[in-house]
């Protein structure tokens, strides 16, 4: 497995996925190898993790991950076909690329698939499956479409997905939704796309340090992700300012940190909000949980969302959602209150309800968890083992196994 | 013989802790915590570098030089963090003090906040809990009056007036004077009228800003010099040299030699004859009919608040975002709540987040001024300043709703 970052080093969702999927997968008895592009010394222990730092060869030069992955690629320097790196974060991804085949040349005999995810892999992937002949899957977290809504495709990144997933031999999605947009926007034929859905992250950290309560009087209502247009923070302004008209008391909370935060600050104090919306910048761990589990309603207003893993955390922790339709998140939680981003009014009509009324609250709170219990991780390696079965018959059910073909090359 | 009078301003604010949403409901201690106070950190810093030399070269001053006078003030939350982190800065003010004939105190507001262009009422109580201070810890009364950063309008001169001050002081903004002198008293265009002294920003900023710039034309700034220029002023005109008092070792560091150049000046400004050194009261409370003298005075006319910040010497430094604009509003709609509590813990928290100085912070326009702006800051930058003000008010909101 092609990893890029690992908690309590990730910058967003991908991290906290590919923990949990190859958790289950190891758990499942999957032989398993993660390489990552930074060395650290707080692995998840139960991982077999492989460092591919560029840093080894200079031993001077120690980069700290975690690398953001999720800033839109620059719109200049666009080549025909492959375009050349265009920023710091894009020749990191081709030094990588460069370490995991070093480390796939070394240990062939060892390994039958390669599971690559997201752009930052891809270049990786498409290296060994040219020199060594491994099949690989290319996993889609999140897209270059999502992170910048534009249709020009021409970027390196853009062209790493596009590549990536051609030259792959199977493409998954973490949602019907991706889905559809891989086929739409990239034009990936959709029978080469199967949808796996993430499994439901378990809040452990806290057993050590219960996650402190706060904001006793007045309900609180939650937003957390990137700052970024995607996540439709903005969304979320108008959202309290509709609903603040109706309620005075009630809290608004924006957790995380991007390139809109100044924007948003601006804009909080420009609807004269600044004693109802609050910012608590970027958190981790025990206040990301706090804060989750505090909200009386978390709404996730994105424009666009490939999966949304941050909203099964929240419903893990008895906190109703309010979902953005164009969410992948929604087909795993198909009874919770859903909108089109831009619905304001019906959203706010919505957070009232949920907070006026504590019967449909816990009914909401109730199914959720009902529909998460069924979507474990394991559940997500299994399909992920059919998967690999189906892309290389060579690879053992189980264990590691000693006689091993290589795959032949698929067209 | 041109007059100068010095009036030096010792503040030091209230600076906000990390205060996170985590804490709200949990915790009331906005400006400290207990692994860190940055407020006393940072003054008793200053205090080595600046409270404590000047204030012990101006005590020896004045005990050595008969003709020097000069004024100060202090703001009441200076005071209160003197009083808990350096006493020893109190006594040497009250040495001072105890000198009337020389050394003038000045009145302002207790929280040294822009109240004035807010709440009359709240700055009449501030003004008032402020002269109590003064009269209480330095055994004097104030008569003349300056406002927070030299903030000035025609309604605040009323409001101070109507508080019993005999004289207002604050800057000399030249569209408003319009190519009158700025060495002269003014009446304010106010009923009930006060007389009003102005600041030369010009000589202020040579000692206040640039006496350590190598790049100045005028670098290095000498006692004989800078006496030199005061010659070129007529009889009667006062210069008003009104800057920080930590002008004196902190803003100019005591290697840049401002401790001996001030010493130098005051002792050659004694034997010349043509200068003389005054206090704000001898200018503004003459003998006689003041009714007839305050009449005869020509007009300074500020409809539009004025202060002695920046190159634009108006409210831009802390109201010129919405940052500023909203949190200010926000802090003063809480007032009747406040109040109606009757907590002292709660009306003092609120009042310490009505220091000006937190507005300061959350000042964005980093242009020419920028770089002073920055070097003021207790936050690494004006949205920081502005996020910890939000989560504060909204966590002083449930205190007020609850009483606690």
């Amino acid at each position: 497995m092609i990893g890029w970052e690992m908690p309590p080093h990730n910058s967003g969702g991908l991290g906290t996925a590919c923990a949990g999927m190859a958790q289950a997968l190891t758990a499942d008895g999957v032989n398993l190898q993660i390489t990552l592009p930074y060395q650290a010394d707080d692995y998840p222990s139960d991982l077999h993790i492989v460092s591919c730092s560029a840093s080894s060869a200079d031993g001077d030069h120690l980069y700290a991950p975690p690398f953001n992955a999720y800033t839109p690629a620059k719109k200049s320097s666009h080549r025909q076909h492959l375009p050349h790196p265009g920023s710091w974060m894009e020749d990191r991804v081709e030094e990588y690329a460069q370490k995991v085949l070093e480390f796939a040349r070394k240990h062939q005999a060892e390994f039958d698939i390669v599971h690559a995810h997201d752009w930052m892999t891809m270049p990786a992937a498409i290296l060994i499956k040219e020199e060594l002949g491994k099949p690989y899957v290319a996993h889609i977290h999140s897209t270059e479409y999502d992170r910048s809504l534009s249709e020009d495709l021409t970027s390196y990144i853009s062209q790493c997905e596009l590549e990536g997933m051609r030259l792959s031999d199977k493409v998954l999605a973490v949602s019907y939704y991706t889905k559809r947009l891989l086929v739409t926007k990239y034009g990936i034929d959709p029978e080469k796309i199967d949808v796996v859905h993430n499994g439901v992250v378990k809040f452990l950290q806290n057993v050590a340090t219960p996650a402190p309560e706060f904001a006793h009087h007045r309900p609180v209502v939650v937003f957390m992700g990137r700052l970024t247009m995607q996540k439709g923070p903005d969304y979320f302004l108008e959202l309290a300012q509709k609903v603040l008209a109706r309620r005075p008391d009630i809290l608004f909370i924006v957790s995380g940190m991007g390139d809109m935060y100044q924007h948003l600050l601006l804009s909080t104090a420009n609807k004269s909000l600044s004693a109802n919306v609050l910012f608590s910048g970027f958190v981790r761990g025990g206040a990301q949980e706090a804060i989750l589990k505090r909200a009386d309603v978390f709404v996730m207003p994105s424009v666009s969302e490939p999966f949304g893993l941050v909203a099964t955390e929240a419903a893990m922790l008895h906190t109703p959602v309010i979902a953005s339709k164009n969410s992948g998140v929604v087909e795993i939680l198909p009874d919770s209150p859903q909108f089109d981003f831009w619905d304001t009014d019906a959203m706010a009509q919505s957070v009232l309800q949920l907070i006026n009324d504590p019967d449909y609250r816990e009914q909401v709170v109730r199914n959720q968890f009902a529909h998460l219990e069924q979507n474990t991780w394991k559940k997500t390696a299994r399909a992920l083992e059919k998967i690999y079965r189906q892309v290389s018959p060579a690879a053992p059910k189980k264990k590691r196994s000693t006689g091993k073909k290589r795959t032949s090359k698929k067209d | 013989m041109p007059k100068v009078c010095f009036y030096f301003l010792l503040h030091q604010p209230y600076r906000l802790t990390d205060f996170s949403v985590l804490d709200l409901d949990n915790c009331d201690q906005y400006f400290a915590n207990t692994t860190c106070d940055q407020n006393r950190d940072v003054f008793l810093k200053v205090a080595d570098k600046s409270y404590r030399p000047m204030l012990a070269l101006l005590l020896r001053l004045v005990e050595t030089v008969p003709q020097f006078h000069f004024s100060f003030s202090c703001s009441g939350v200076f005071l209160e963090q003197a009083q808990t982190w350096a006493p020893d800065v109190i006594e040497l003010l009250q040495k001072l003090a105890a000198r009337p004939e020389q050394v003038e105190v000045l009145g302002e507001n207790y929280y040294h906040s822009l109240s004035a262009l807010y709440s009359p009422a709240e700055f009449a109580r501030q003004v008032r809990l402020h002269s109590d201070a003064v009269e209480e810890i330095l055994g004097v009364t104030p008569r003349i009056f300056r406002n927070t950063e030299m903030i000035y309008t025609n309604d605040v001169a009323a409001q101070v007036a109507n508080l019993g001050f005999q004289g207002i002081l604050t800057e000399g903004v030249d569209k408003i004077l319009s190519n009158r002198q700025k060495t002269r008293v003014y009446r304010s265009n106010s009923d009930p009228a006060i007389p009003v002294l102005l600041k030369h920003a010009q000589l202020s900023d040579d000692i206040a800003f640039r006496f350590s710039q190598k790049s100045w034309v005028s670098w290095p700034l000498t006692a004989d010099k800078y006496l030199r220029w005061l010659h070129d002023y007529h009889d009667e005109e006062i210069i008003g040299l009104f800057m920080d008092f930590e002008t004196f070792g902190e803003h100019q560091w005591a290697d840049t030699g401002i401790f001996e150049f001030f010493a130098d000046f005051v002792h050659k400004a004694a034997t010349d004859d043509h200068v003389d050194f005054v206090t704000p009261a001898s200018q503004l409370c003459p003998s006689g009919d003041r009714q007839a003298w305050l009449a005869q005075l020509p007009v300074y006319d500020v409809p539009e608040p004025i202060s002695w910040a920046d190159a634009e010497r108006d409210l831009s430094a802390w109201r010129s975002n919405d940052l500023q604009v909203d949190s200010l509003r926000q802090i003063y709609a809480l007032e009747p709540q406040v109040l109606a509590t009757h907590n002292s813990k709660i009306i003092d928290d609120w009042r310490r987040l009505q220091t000006s100085d937190h507005f300061y912070y959350m000042c964005t326009k980093y242009f020419s001024d920028g770089d002073v702006h920055a070097y003021f800051s207790a936050y690494n930058s004006p949205f920081e300043a502005y996020r910890r003000y939000c989560i504060v008010l909204a966590d002083l909101t449930d205190r007020i709703t609850t009483n606690h």
